[in-house]
């Protein structure tokens, strides 16, 4: 039996009809880490937002704005439900995940951490939840300690946990690799932590997860979790901050401006009591209802078996991987996931893609802005393959017939 | 079998280097990165009295690399650092004014294509630079 994908047909960048004078081969696009395509369902709400929706949201009396606010509320809604977050008001509203962990790192910790304190991370992290907390603690002078992974990829847990202490004032740590697709035994990555130190506040990288799994943050037990709507079909210029309610009330906005103050004087502002005092500025309500309706898609999909359909996928990219010789994983697993990380013996990460790319297979190569865990495995560059509903087994085998090609022009 | 951007002869230079890890007495010696792709290249250079008496590069790097420092080493070697400097704003020149190379420079013009990979090209070139700026220096 092949896997096809009864998703595909939702994303017309499939449908060669649309590129009538293109030379190149149909498009398989295996690279969902960095985005994800979007579906026409999404691409309809865009469009009818566009003609006929389109104002400022929270401002207005018109019927135009107020029942774009309300969508925009309903949306925070939908996210918390999403997610189980207790409450829509602990949903923030960025422009994808860095701009969420700048919130966290400027908005909470800034005013917090002192040179005593040590920030404790993975070396696995992307430099989106890496560069920000190397920056916080050398403006203090307080330590940055990075945990490393174990052979399968899987933050160490047994160093991690040594790793905290009284001065321990956060960790922060992706929920799945963006690099190896390993994903961390978080719930019990907190509980242990958070049994060493009840003050530790955790910070989550969701940006990978939040696209193929089902998540719970309430079961989860993090302070703060963050992703971006364009890795799970939404299209850039949302992402969203959960906060727990035992962090928000000690947050401070980060961005001034409209929209986010109840009052302003000459001499003082005060900020809104809600979620919106950290929302400042106009916001982009056309990213957030396309959030709504990605979200929607996605759930749909989920109830029709997409989370059974991608683990056979992903069992199926590994399989194939596995079986050519000169395939070496960046990490020893043999739980497959959406993300696979490997090298080409012989061949450099960036040729490999450059084959690829002549036959229209749609690759990463490169560190995938993850420099410190391409030191520490030792590696200058790696190729990354991720998939999405939109993949079927016809992608895994025209990127294998290509990885083949590669190797019959370059290996030395 | 060859592609558009890995020809033959492109090929021949990454499979078979002109001084890749030759074993000299450098009198300089460079490093290069390309933060794009994550290409390391080092070039060393032996000189006497001027000019380029011997040359080698290492590292890991991806094929254009390679093939373009090979095909830098067969170049530059028993040039004076006049001329070694000459040939390096030549082929800077050449990618950015999309000037096509010819002889024995001209495996590279399949690049020309790949404008992401251009700097793959131009690495050992401008590492090489480097390492004249600092002999000089000396
Ligand atoms: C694990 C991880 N964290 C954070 C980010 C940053 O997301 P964005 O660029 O949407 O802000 C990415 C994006 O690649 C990612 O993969």
């Amino acid at each position: 039996m092949t896997l096809s994908s009864p998703w595909r047909k939702d994303f017309v960048m499939f449908d060669d009809s649309h590129y009538p004078s293109s030379s190149l081969p149909p498009l398989h696009y295996l690279d969902s880490a960095a985005t994800c395509l979007i579906p026409e369902q999404v691409v309809a709400v865009n469009q009818r937002y566009l003609q006929f929706e389109h104002a400022n949201s929270h401002r207005g009396f018109y019927p135009l704005s107020s029942d774009l606010t309300d969508r925009v509320e309903n949306t925070r809604q939908q996210v918390a439900s999403f997610i189980n977050a207790p409450c829509a008001q602990q949903i923030i509203f960025t422009s994808g995940a860095t701009s969420a962990i700048h919130q966290i790192v400027q908005g909470y910790f800034a005013d917090k951490i002192a040179a005593k304190h040590n920030i404790v991370t993975t070396v696995a992290e992307h430099h989106a939840n890496f560069v920000p907390w190397q920056q916080l603690a050398q403006s203090v002078g307080a330590e940055l300690r990075i945990a490393p992974v174990k052979a399968s990829g899987e933050v160490d847990i047994e160093l991690l946990t040594e790793l905290i202490d009284e001065n321990t004032l956060l960790l922060t740590i992706s929920h799945l690799s963006n690099v190896t697709g390993v994903e961390n035994p978080l719930e019990q990555i907190i509980n242990q932590i958070k049994s060493i130190n009840s003050s530790v506040k955790v910070v989550v990288d969701g940006a990978q997860y939040i696209g193929h799994y089902p998540l719970d943050v309430s079961t989860l037990g993090c302070d703060f979790y963050v992703f971006s709507g364009h890795k799970l079909y939404a299209g850039f210029g949302v992402g969203v901050l959960f906060c727990h309610q035992r962090v928000i009330e000690a947050m401070s906005p980060v961005v001034f401006g409209g929209g986010m103050v109840e009052r302003v004087t000459n001499n003082q502002s005060l900020w809104q009591t809600g979620i919106r005092r950290f929302e400042a500025g106009s916001l982009n309500a056309q990213a957030i209802v396309a959030l709504a309706a990605a979200i929607e898609y996605i759930q749909f999909a989920r109830s029709n078996d997409a989370q059974l359909y991608m683990s056979e996928l992903s069992n199926y990219l590994r399989q194939r991987l596995s079986a050519i010789g000169f395939c070496q994983f960046l990490v020893a697993t043999d739980k497959a996931t959406p993300i696979v990380g490997f090298n080409l013996k012989g061949i450099h990460s960036h040729d490999v893609a450059s084959i690829l790319a002549e036959h229209n297979v749609a690759i990463r190569a490169g560190h995938h802005c993850a420099q410190p865990l391409h030191s520490y495995l030792n590696k200058n560059s790696s190729i990354r393959v991720s998939l999405a509903l939109y993949n079927e087994q016809q992608d895994i085998d025209a990127m294998i017939d290509g990885l083949e090609k590669a190797h019959t022009i370059m290996a030395v | 079998m060859q592609t558009t951007l890995y020809q033959q002869a492109l090929l021949s230079h990454h499979q078979n280097p002109t001084g890749f890890q030759h074993n000299i007495k450098p009198s300089a010696e460079s490093d290069g990165y390309n933060p794009a792709c994550g290409d390391e290249i080092t070039v060393k250079i032996s000189t006497e009295k001027n000019t380029i008496t011997g040359i080698s590069f290492e590292g890991e790097s991806c094929a254009i690399c390679r093939a373009s420092a090979s095909i830098m080493c067969q170049q530059v070697s028993s040039l004076s650092d006049v001329q070694a400097k000459e040939s390096i704003a030549l082929i800077e020149s050449s990618f950015a004014q999309k000037v096509p190379f010819a002889e024995a420079l001209s495996p590279l013009n399949g690049v020309f294509d790949f404008p992401v990979r251009q700097q793959c090209a131009l690495l050992p070139w401008q590492t090489l630079k480097q390492c004249l700026s600092q002999f000089k220096n000396s």
